[in-house]
């Protein structure tokens, strides 16, 4: 008897010990994962992200989306691609500065007190669009973004206007932008992986307005032609 | 007055005041890309409204309502090739969905349009249709849905090709 009741608290104490040794697992596994997520943060793109900066056009290329085979826009690039003059001129009363409310799922951009455009957009819904005050480092004319897995899986061919945005702890490497997207059309919802989708139309328009004033297919920002500010507020209807 | 000319004189009953028909401008919709457009024009006539939708190269449809039926174009009407687009129908506190094709091809059964309404109540009887919000890809367009009890339901494809309803495992809010 008193054999059997050794037995039995030995049982329970090896459980216990062994619920706490799973515990602890647990925990540091949680924390280790935020650590890895923190000193190597996702790319808004997870395979793309910013590995080609060179102007991207692939017009026999099908893209692929949410499972779906999707045809890219055919991008014919002309003279006028390569260089656009800037609309609106930026003087220090009349600086160029967007703004999107994750809220309302909009775009508005102001030159001074003057309203430029406004515009629904899709921002982040599998992952965050981050918030904050960033400014565009590099325009593209088109590039092939690709990223997910699995069933979320995606590979985007002659995605247009591509405007990629950093600041404040969002680095150049993470790869977020505006750009114009011809895979969905539900602007309004939150619909991306962290970018802000636009439609082509709208896109093209704001591409043509920004800083820095295009320069090639690939735009980089300079000290002397710095790129738009963007300032991302809001919760999104996730 | 010459020899075999009638003299018609004016009837003696009032005439009733026939109000000209109102012409609202035209409400125009480009696709994403701005390669297609989509034209509404409406004309109200003092018990009904005349609406007809056109793209530029083509009459899609036509359709005589009552006046208090109201039709829109939604912002995310054009499917992302523009072979789509939806439009909305507010009749009776009610909205109805409707898809065409920009081609003006034939949906199966030889029917002109697809009633999302009414494949809806067919297929997800456990569901009422909250909103059809846009389109998910080229043929699939977003329907959200509530429950019987009026929560918040989960979010669905409506497979254009198939008529047939994809249930998502993510709220598309």
């Amino acid at each position: 008897m008193a054999k059997k009741s050794a037995y039995n608290s030995g049982i329970l104490s090896f459980a216990f010990k062994s619920l706490f040794i799973v515990l602890i697992m647990f925990v540091f596994s949680v924390m280790g994962s935020k650590l890895i997520k923190t000193l190597n943060p996702v790319c808004a793109n997870s395979i793309s992200c910013i590995n080609n900066l060179n102007p991207d056009i692939e017009n026999n290329s099908p893209g692929l989306f949410e499972n779906q085979t999707i045809t890219p826009p055919k991008i014919e690039l002309s003279a006028s691609d390569f260089t656009k003059p800037v609309l609106g001129t930026e003087t220090a009363s009349r600086e160029k500065h967007i703004y999107v409310d994750l809220s309302t799922q909009t775009l508005s951009a102001y030159e001074g007190q003057a309203l430029f455009m406004q515009t629904l957009v899709s921002t982040g819904k599998w992952y965050p669009t981050p918030t904050g005050d960033f400014r565009i480092w590099v325009k593209l004319r088109a590039t092939r973004m690709t990223g997910g897995t699995g069933a979320d899986y995606y590979d985007l061919p002659n995605v247009p206007f591509v405007m990629f945005f950093a600041g404040g702890d969002i680095s150049q490497g993470r790869g977020f932008s505006l750009h114009g997207a011809y895979w969905h059309n539900n602007f309004g919802h939150p619909m991306s992986h962290g970018c802000v989708n636009m439609r082509i139309i709208d896109a093209e328009k704001l591409y043509n307005w920004v800083n820095p004033a295009t320069a090639g297919y690939t735009t980089h920002s300079t000290t002397s032609d710095p790129g738009t500010l963007i300032t991302i507020y809001g919760e999104a209807p996730l | 007055m010459g020899i075999g000319q009638k003299r018609y004189s004016q009837p003696n009953v009032s005439l009733p005041n026939v109000p000209k028909p109102v012409i609202t401008p035209k409400s125009t919709w480009d696709s994403s890309d701005g390669k297609a457009t989509l034209i509404m024009e409406k004309k109200t006539e003092p018990n009904s409204s005349v609406y007809s939708f056109s793209t530029t190269d083509n009459l899609i449809y036509s359709t005589t309502v009552p006046v208090s039926n109201i039709f829109s174009i939604p912002y995310n009407s054009w499917s992302p090739d523009n072979k789509y687009f939806f439009l909305k129908e507010t009749a009776d506190g009610n909205n109805n969905y409707y898809v065409f094709s920009s081609q003006n091809k034939m949906f199966a059964g030889n029917s002109k349009f697809l009633k999302v309404n009414e494949e809806f109540a067919k297929k997800l009887i456990n569901y009422q249709l909250a909103d059809v919000t846009g389109w998910a890809a080229p043929n699939l367009l977003l329907v959200n849905t509530n429950e019987l009890n009026g929560k918040q339901g989960p979010s669905f494809w409506f497979e254009i090709s198939s008529q047939n309803f994809i249930k998502l495992s993510t709220r598309f809010n």
